[in-house]
């Protein structure tokens, strides 16, 4: 077996197959006409409509606090709607990073690479999401109860002891829903750190 | 500036070749060759003539096959169920090499890492080791080592396979 005869012989089958292949165009068409859905860009998209919700309670958050602005529920709505801000920023620069990688133009470790580092920085925001959610919940909802149940939970201990009880099952809620969402980003991103760990092993050996 | 379809006719090989040897499951090659093309359409018009258009295609190809694309289960909701190249001679069953040489070498690259796979096939395609590193992101000198590793484990997997099971 010689590899220079081999590899001649490869390339003609592969050649003479290709030959007798034509291009499905209007499969091309109405392909070239989706946009893409892979993986990583579900995985885009959630964090964005995370992005869009952030700028959102954000604005939320200063809108309400200007209209009840003399009044004790303005400090904690100014304060979340800045964390709410910095939530938004966070996660719109985390967001570019990933828009930003080009298939055309990055080897595919670099590739790899990238996509990890994008997977770090998710992670590193894990934290402070929630944190900042379950601040922006406790800030809003005295201001809802009061408004839309007419109940002052800051009144007497016994409305704020119930309050507290309530905040206790949604900061569960939240940690149970985030930590589900990011479990399954994980198994998304392990295919990838697999696959760089043995290009890097490979290098290695 | 050559048009989508054009660049696409000149080099459908290197989609072919990727696919063929990163899926053997008929619907599983359907949706990785419209993953890549999808890629492909968006890299489109970013394109500089600084290297070949192939070079880039088999970039896209491969960063699609290794990077994302298998480890996921198949979106079956996704795209349209409908082969993107149409075989006009052969069948679609037809085996992709009929030689006993290039079965043994079939099966030998079929059995190979993601990475190492990706090594054999720009090798047989008679890539240089520089493109072959701007391919990859992997020194030339490495791509080198490993090539030269691939080819001894290739001789050996003849041996086995040509004198033994055969």
């Amino acid at each position: 077996m010689e590899i220079d005869n081999l590899k001649k012989a490869w390339q003609e089958t592969i050649d003479s197959r290709e030959k007798n292949t034509e291009i499905n165009y209007l499969v091309l068409k109405k392909l070239t006409l989706e946009t893409t859905s892979s993986s990583i860009n579900k995985i885009l998209n959630f964090q964005k409509i995370g992005t869009f919700l952030a700028l959102l309670y954000a604005i939320i958050s200063f809108a309400l606090g200007f209209i009840f602005l003399t009044t004790y529920y303005s400090v904690p709505l100014f304060i979340s709607g800045i964390l709410m801000v910095y939530c938004f920023l966070g996660h719109y620069k985390n967001n570019k990073m990933i828009e930003n990688i080009d298939y055309y133009k990055t080897p595919v470790k670099d590739y790899l690479k990238t996509v990890l580092q994008y997977e770090n920085k998710i992670y590193e925001a894990k934290k402070s999401d929630y944190i900042i959610t379950f601040f922006w919940v406790t800030a809003i909802s005295p201001l809802y109860i009061k408004y839309v149940k007419n109940i002052d939970v800051f009144e007497d201990s016994y409305s704020l002891l119930i309050f507290l009880g309530v905040l206790i099952v949604i900061f569960l809620f939240i940690a149970i829903g985030t930590n589900s969402i990011y479990k399954n980003y994980g198994k998304k991103f392990n295919g990838v750190k697999n696959q760089l760990e043995e290009i890097l092993e490979f290098e290695k050996e | 500036m050559e048009t989508f379809e054009e660049i696409l006719n000149k080099n459908k090989g290197i989609i072919f070749r990727v696919v063929n040897y990163y899926c053997k499951d008929a619907d599983d090659k359907k949706d990785l060759e419209q993953e890549i093309l999808i890629q492909i359409w968006l890299s489109y018009k970013k394109y500089n003539d600084e290297f070949a258009w192939s070079t880039f295609i088999y970039r896209i190809a491969l960063n699609v096959s290794i990077g994302f694309y298998k480890k996921q289960k198949r979106r079956k909701d996704k795209f349209i169920n409908v082969n993107l190249f149409i075989e006009t001679h052969l069948q679609d069953e037809t085996p992709l090499v009929i030689d006993d040489d290039l079965r043994v070498l079939n099966e030998f690259i079929f059995q190979l890492n993601d990475i190492n796979k990706a090594l054999m096939i720009l090798y047989l395609q008679e890539k240089s080791y520089a493109e072959i590193g701007l391919i990859l992101g992997i020194s030339e000198t490495n791509i080198s080592t490993k090539i030269n590793r691939l080819k001894i484990q290739l001789k050996e997997y003849f041996k086995k396979n040509k004198n033994g099971n055969r």
